[in-house]
């Protein structure tokens, strides 16, 4: 069909970011040539080819920056934002008729809520909350995941199976639900947010682990690392982590947009972050009940969340282009 | 074929145990005594406190008690509400229905919208429709359902509302009823669409990735060499493989939306199931929130062995090849 072939070298012109053509470019194309000219100055590791491709996915490096401008207002944030636009917590009862429901203005960019605390530094620190979440309960989900992953493919067997049953049945509940009862009983607030979030999120990580495992375990080196007297943990760890390491770090980044989204569901639902303290998703609670007065209340919050997870599921993808990883949805 | 079934069944039931054993430590280690919460405010004298655990058969030691309360849930006894005195099924029974109806709503936009707007943006790759719907799948990926669920409340609620001098609104919360303003239907309209947001999303990437990729392969290139339309080829030859993995995707989707969606029904106050787990999360009865869990739970295992068997049926090489698998 000559349509569809002028449409697919129309594409490869375009250099458009299907997963084929991006392969058939990195196989057969000019745009090789670049690769190799770009890092000719030093030696060609995967990870600079990655980043090479990375920089070069301009969705990508936007999220990359607006995750950056996020993350340095979220840390400097005492710095300034209480000095700036007032504490984002404290509620002063003797002037709260006066201050609250502002409409934007110069000392309140984003006004104030309903009980006169600037949106905007709350979002700020909001955003500590959903970063800290985000990276904390992830970063258990992983660790969690390459114990079990590791344990399950590379022992096999018995254990194997005990692991992946293990896998199905955290699959099979509701995911909120589960959360919600883990966090009922270790009591709410950030530690439990941060536990249950990352005790449950350790079942793919597990099985991207487990397979990567499975195929490296085979390979010759491994087999004479072993031969060489290497033991169990040295072979995991010096041997089939680094080569498991492209897929991990792409779904850890994907997931950390889900886990943001996560945490505002639970404090949304009232068992996750408790007042005082912002978090988008409690913002959004609270301005459940102005919707019909002062929809800027849960207007802010949401952009504030789908811009951060976007930027996270952008980078993802970003990421697995660059690093070549299949990943079924 | 049988073999395969058997297998999977098999495979069913150590999950289930696996489900029912994680909740009956949950409900050990939740914090509260259960006698004490059910005799409320008032204080027991000790000898009552006793027969009522012996009643309960909380004296016994607890894998006597998992055993017991195994048999309980097979013979469909799923506890009663500390808070209404009602048992957990008679409240499930009558939620449930509203659950299913909101489930199959949302499903319903589902395979229309998702597979309708997968296949214009694989048929019209690169066009403008196609960007539009991959701009879109993005943006509701990333999007919390209860906030798509409130900025729909907002337009079709109030906006509209005040627009039209209060001729015409949808209705933001509960599901209608006898004296209601409007027919019970109407009441589903922006939970179903709240509901199947997410999913529609993902069921319209899976179809336009795997149009695509169908569209490469070499049984596609001959039917059309050998002078078949655009149509023809779409509709007759890929998109018979091409649906495969997007009609397992909205199946298994069926099953997750049946066990509830807490947060959709929360937001419209949608008197299905999983507005009574978050209300009765709020009341601290858990006998609810867990017996509840545990049917919804056994609904979503049951749907997705159905839909395995039944994949199995239409794949062959499921039921040859997955022995070796895991």
């Amino acid at each position: 069909m000559p349509i569809d072939d002028k449409k697919a070298v129309e594409a490869v012109e375009e250099g458009k970011d299907s997963p084929r053509i991006q392969h058939h470019l990195e196989t057969g194309g000019a745009p090789l040539d670049q690769v190799a000219s770009a890092t000719s100055g030093g030696s060609r590791t995967l990870w600079r080819d990655a980043w090479y491709r990375l920089s070069r996915n301009k969705l990508a490096v936007a999220a990359l920056v607006y995750l950056a401008i996020v993350g340095i207002l979220a840390v400097t944030a005492p710095l300034w934002a209480t000095r700036l636009f007032g504490d984002p917590l404290f509620v002063d009862t003797t002037t709260v008729m006066k201050t609250r429901f502002l409409a934007p203005s110069l000392s309140h960019p984003m006004g104030t809520d309903d009980f006169g605390r600037d949106t905007f530094a709350r979002l700020v620190y909001g955003a500590r909350i959903s970063l800290t979440v985000g990276i904390v309960a992830t970063f258990i989900s992983v660790v969690l995941g390459l114990i079990f992953g590791a344990i399950s493919g590379y022992y096999g067997g018995m254990v194997d199976s005990v692991v992946m049953r293990l896998t199905d049945v955290f699959l099979a509940f509701p995911y909120i639900l589960l959360a919600i009862l883990l966090i009922s009983l270790m009591g709410m607030g950030l530690g439990p947010v941060l536990a249950a979030i990352g005790i449950l999120g350790w079942t793919t990580i597990a099985r991207v682990f487990r397979s990567s495992i499975l195929s490296v375990k085979e390979n010759d080196y491994v087999e004479a690392a072993r031969a060489m007297g290497a033991s169990d943990a040295r072979i995991m760890i010096k041997h089939i982590l680094p080569n498991a390491l492209a897929p991990i770090i792409v779904y850890a980044t994907m997931s950390l947009g889900g886990v943001i989204l996560t945490e505002a569901a639970l404090s949304f639902l009232g068992v996750g972050i408790q007042p005082p303290t912002p978090s988008w998703g409690r913002m959004l609670n609270e301005a459940q009940g102005y919707i019909v007065t002062h929809p800027a209340l849960f207007i802010w919050p949401g952009i504030a969340i789908i811009s951060t997870v976007l930027a996270f599921v952008l980078l993802g993808d970003g990421l697995r282009d660059a690093l070549d990883v299949k990943v079924n949805e | 074929m049988l073999q395969y079934i058997a297998r999977r069944v098999l495979q069913f039931i150590p999950v289930f145990l696996g489900v029912t054993l994680l909740l009956f430590v949950l409900t050990r280690v939740i914090p509260g005594d259960p006698v004490a919460m059910m005799s409320g405010q008032r204080t027991q004298s000790p000898v009552i406190l006793q027969q009522m655990r012996h009643a309960y058969g909380l004296d016994l030691p607890l894998p006597q008690q998992y055993v017991k309360y195994l048999g309980d849930i097979l013979r469909g006894d799923f506890g009663t509400s500390i808070t209404t005195g009602r048992p957990v099924r008679d409240i499930f029974v009558e939620k449930y229905p509203y659950t299913v109806r909101l489930a199959l709503a949302a499903i319903i936009i589902e395979i229309i919208v998702g597979i309708g707007a997968g296949v214009i943006s694989a048929v019209k790759q690169y066009s403008f429709w196609d960007v539009m719907v991959t701009l879109s799948t993005s943006l509701l990926v990333s999007l919390p359902v209860f906030w798509l669920g409130m900025l729909l409340q907002m337009f079709f609620g109030i906006w509209l509302k005040q627009w039209t001098h209060g001729q015409f609104y949808l209705p933001m919360s509960g599901a209608g009823g006898p004296g209601a303003p409007f027919p019970s239907w109407v009441y589903l309209i922006l939970p179903a669409i709240t509901l199947a947001s997410v999913s529609t999303a993902y069921a319209a990437r899976i179809q336009r990735s795997q149009l695509l990729e169908v569209s490469g392969s070499d049984y596609i290139r001959t039917a059309r060499a050998k002078g078949l339309s655009d149509t023809a080829v779409l509709w007759r030859h890929s998109m018979k493989n091409a649906l495969i993995p997007v009609v397992t995707f909205i199946a298994l989707d069926l099953g997750a939306m049946m066990s509830g969606a807490i947060l959709t029904e929360t937001v419209f106050n949608w008197p299905g199931i999983g507005y009574t787990i978050f209300l009765s999360i709020n009341k601290r009865d858990w006998p609810v929130v867990i017996g509840a869990t545990i049917i919804v739970t056994f609904v979503f295992l049951v749907i997705n062995l159905l839909v395995d068997i039944s994949y199995a049926f239409l794949d062959p090489r499921i039921r040859y090849g997955s022995s070796q698998e895991r």
